[in-house]
């Protein structure tokens, strides 16, 4: 499960243009992570780039947009996590980074 | 308080010292600069620049000689100024292209001639600032041979995920790097010796204000998270060294029980004083200068914040206080 949130992150469509693409790969993001469960999302978070990381805030982020039943909730623990490592930083990166997912 | 100087007419934006001519440059909102300067009386007198700019400046520097200055304008232009002595008044000249926005901050090359600068367009630049009317033609350096002036020696984006305006630029002492700060949180170091090749790095922190060579290889930034911190660069990385402010808030004395229990009561809140921070500046630090030393090997800087503080930081000291600190 792991590889397969590395695998998402690394092929994150930063640069497309096109909207479909990106919106293909955020319903695809979303699923792993709502897939991967509570207990393991520390191991995961530990063993992501730093640049994974602030890939995988601007997914959370995006995935607040489109809440489904519960998602919100785990996605606010990958929140935490995420938050622990990358700080303040990852998430104004969020906000200032142009290419966006 | 010693001396009000009153001309512009709306905020000043920008404001430098030359220590060697004792003279004091500022720039305005109301897009004029003027140079102020001191007579035998002590009392400020001062003349108009015309930087022919139709938008707010936003930054000055005195060059290293002090014989010419740069302002940075929202014009998406940088307007450096000299002193013509037939007219009796100061010049400015141009450098637009390619800059496409606010020309955020600037920074003089030790060689008096380079200039760098930083913009809202997430772009930092190094330009040519030679004036042939006040000094000779320079040779060529690690940055470029041909340095007519608005030649651009350089240009860096702040990100490859593009975005992150400039909110600081820095020359080493040596003047072979180019350090910057964006607002996506990043420290970047630009080395002209290593093909110009740029080392980011992406920091936890909120975004830095300002940044400022301490030495060859170090650096300290600031800014919305109210601490100086410092930096190493060794040529492919930064590395965090140290946070420079480590004041832990004190507790007002016999007073705090009373007040945890009346905010208990009234307000259901444990902690009493949950907006001061623990740190000597409360809110954002925008503004760092070298204070003692040289860029090469600085004894003092100081800072200035959003908190109205200005706060001057001993390095002899920090580095006795802190645990294993060596600035090198």
């Amino acid at each position: 499960m792991v590889d397969a949130l590395k695998l998402v992150l690394n092929n994150a469509p930063l640069g497309s243009s096109n909207q479909q693409v990106k919106d293909n790969a955020l319903t695809t993001t979303l699923k792993v992570l709502l897939a991967i469960k509570s207990a393991q999302i520390e191991e995961a978070v530990g063993s992501l780039s730093r640049d994974d990381i602030d890939i995988l805030m601007k997914y959370i982020y995006r995935g607040f947009e489109y809440p489904s039943e519960g998602s919100s909730g785990h996605l606010l623990l990958w929140h935490e996590k995420a938050y622990s490592v990358g700080g303040a930083g990852s998430i104004v990166r969020v906000l200032s980074d142009r290419k966006r997912v | 308080m010693t001396n009000n100087l009153v001309e512009h007419d709306l905020k000043v934006m920008g404001i430098d010292w030359a220590p060697s001519t004792n003279r004091i440059v500022t720039c305005s909102v109301d897009r004029n600069a003027y140079v102020w300067t001191q007579g035998d009386d002590g009392k400020w007198s001062t003349t108009l620049v015309l930087l022919r700019i139709n938008r707010a400046a936003t930054c000055v520097k005195w060059s290293p000689m002090e014989n010419k200055f740069a302002v940075g304008s929202g014009a998406r232009l940088i307007s450096i100024c000299y002193f013509e002595k037939e007219n009796n008044w100061w010049v400015s000249k141009h450098i637009k292209k390619p800059i496409r926005s606010t020309v955020t901050t600037l920074d003089w090359h030790s060689n008096n001639i380079l200039l760098v600068a930083g913009s809202a367009d997430f772009k930092v630049r190094v330009y040519s600032a030679y004036i042939k009317d006040i000094e000779d033609q320079p040779g060529p350096n690690v940055w470029g041979s041909k340095l007519p002036l608005g030649q651009l020696l350089a240009e860096f984006p702040n990100s490859l995920s593009g975005g992150g305006w400039v909110h600081s630029v820095s020359f080493s002492a040596d003047g072979n790097k180019v350090a910057w700060v964006g607002h996506d949180s990043s420290i970047n170091v630009a080395d002209a010796t290593q093909g110009k090749t740029v080392v980011k790095l992406k920091t936890e922190y909120l975004p830095f204000l300002g940044c400022i060579w301490i030495s060859n290889n170090s650096l300290v930034v600031a800014g919305h998270s109210c601490i100086p911190l410092l930096y190493t660069h060794d040529g492919d990385n930064i590395n965090f060294i140290a946070k420079l402010d480590n004041t832990q808030r004190k507790e007002s004395g016999g007073l705090s029980a009373m007040k945890k229990f009346q905010s208990l009561d009234r307000q259901a809140r444990i902690e009493t004083s949950d907006t001061y921070l623990d740190s000597i500046h409360q809110n954002a630090v925008t503004c760092i200068c070298l204070y003692k030393g040289t860029k090469a090997n600085a004894k003092k800087f100081s800072t200035s914040g959003l908190d109205g503080q200005l706060v001057i930081w001993d390095l002899d000291s920090l580095e006795k206080s802190i645990e294993g600190l060596k600035i090198n």
